[in-house]
């Protein structure tokens, strides 16, 4: 399965691929914003996690951009933020986020969330 | 600089914009009197002629005088502020950048060694060739995974930091604004236009999270899950998310 990372801290970046690795998602892309993850975001890609406040494009508006993609219409995207007040979580899932995470996580939440997602989307 | 320092500069700036506000309009009330001065030389005049106001010219011209210097003194005080509260700030700006930077470079040397470190467990026990216990080679990676996942700190305070950098630079264009103040009293024109800037509190599309915070548990995902499960719960239709879910 390939995953694609977006976040524009390189140090968060690395922290995520490596926690992907860790539970076996070796086939890791990244990218920096919103607007270089729709670049990259071909039909390959079949997990997607994001954070929220970027430059260039944040990440609402890279899961609205996805989401409009009939390619990724039902791609599991999970958001990994800081920002936790009720209106931004209802914003994410207006957007259409699959599910959504609190820095800092740690590994096991991470493979959580995921297996989560993808056993509720069929792709597990 | 620590945040401790921005702190301390912040609340002397809160102070130095109070008293500043206060001169304002102190010296709205002057700039009032002084619009009239033009008057000043023909009603002196005026009343030298009257020998029952004869001390009231001298008071007047004395008056005029005082406000001249006072004009004198906005000018100073407007340079003043450019000079030292704008530089300032924008000095404690450039340095949280490089506090920034320094960290991140930093965290990256880290993330370095610690992969340095795995490849070596790695080797370790392919040199232990089993005559070791395998469990004590995973202790050490997990060991090592969990240092990798403490590392986001520098993600969070790294936004802490450009959220306080934000303010500073919120806090250049109110000072700029209050400059443009004395601009108004001195007939340079208003620069007014400049305040309504600093004003936009939304953060939804900033680069970084002013809020952003370590202090997360447990007990804070669970709240998120169960709001995410009532958001979702409460739209019919969510665009693209797999049914269900």
């Amino acid at each position: 399965m390939k995953c694609l990372v977006v976040d524009d801290s390189a140090t968060m970046r690395r922290i995520v691929v490596n926690a992907l690795k860790s539970i076996g998602y070796e086939n890791v892309a990244e990218a920096g914003d919103g607007s270089d993850a729709l670049s990259k975001c071909d039909a390959s890609i079949e997990l997607v996690i994001t954070d929220w406040n970027m430059p260039v494009m944040g990440g609402l508006d890279f899961v609205k951009g996805l989401r409009a993609n009939p390619l990724h219409a039902k791609t599991p995207i999970l958001m990994v933020t800081t920002r936790s007040v009720k209106e931004d979580i209802m914003q994410a899932v207006e957007a259409g986020v699959s599910s959504y995470i609190l820095k800092p996580f740690t590994p096991q939440v991470l493979k959580e969330k995921i297996d989560q997602i993808l056993s509720l989307s069929g792709s597990a | 600089m620590d945040v401790a320092h921005v702190k301390a500069l912040a609340t002397e700036l809160e102070t130095t914009l109070g008293l500043l506000s206060e001169l304002v309009g102190q010296l709205q009330y002057q700039g009032d009197q002084w619009a009239r001065s033009g008057r000043v030389h023909e009603l002196v005049a005026q009343l030298a002629a009257r020998p029952d106001l004869a001390e009231l010219p001298a008071v007047i011209l004395r008056a005029h005088a005082e406000i001249t210097e006072i004009l004198g003194g906005i000018r100073l005080t407007r340079e003043a502020i450019e000079a030292h509260a704008v530089e300032r700030i924008r000095d404690t700006q450039n340095r949280l950048t490089d506090v920034t930077s320094t960290t991140e470079s930093a965290t990256i040397e880290l993330m370095n060694g610690l992969d340095r470190s795995i490849e070596l467990v790695n080797s370790l026990e392919q040199q232990a060739n089993g005559s070791a216990s395998a469990d004590g080679f995973q202790v050490l990676r997990d060991q090592v995974s969990a240092l990798y996942n403490h590392l986001q700190f520098q993600d969070i305070t790294a936004q802490q930091l450009q959220g306080v950098t934000h303010s500073l630079l919120d806090l250049e264009v109110r000072v700029g604004a209050v400059a443009a103040l004395f601009d108004q009293q001195v007939g340079r024109g208003a620069r007014s236009d400049i305040l309504p800037r600093a004003l936009d509190g939304s953060t939804t599309h900033l680069a970084f999270n002013p809020d952003a915070t370590m202090k997360r548990t447990i007990a804070d995902q669970t709240m998120i899950d169960e709001a995410f499960k009532g958001a979702r719960n409460g739209q019919a239709d969510p665009a693209g998310t797999p049914a269900g879910l």
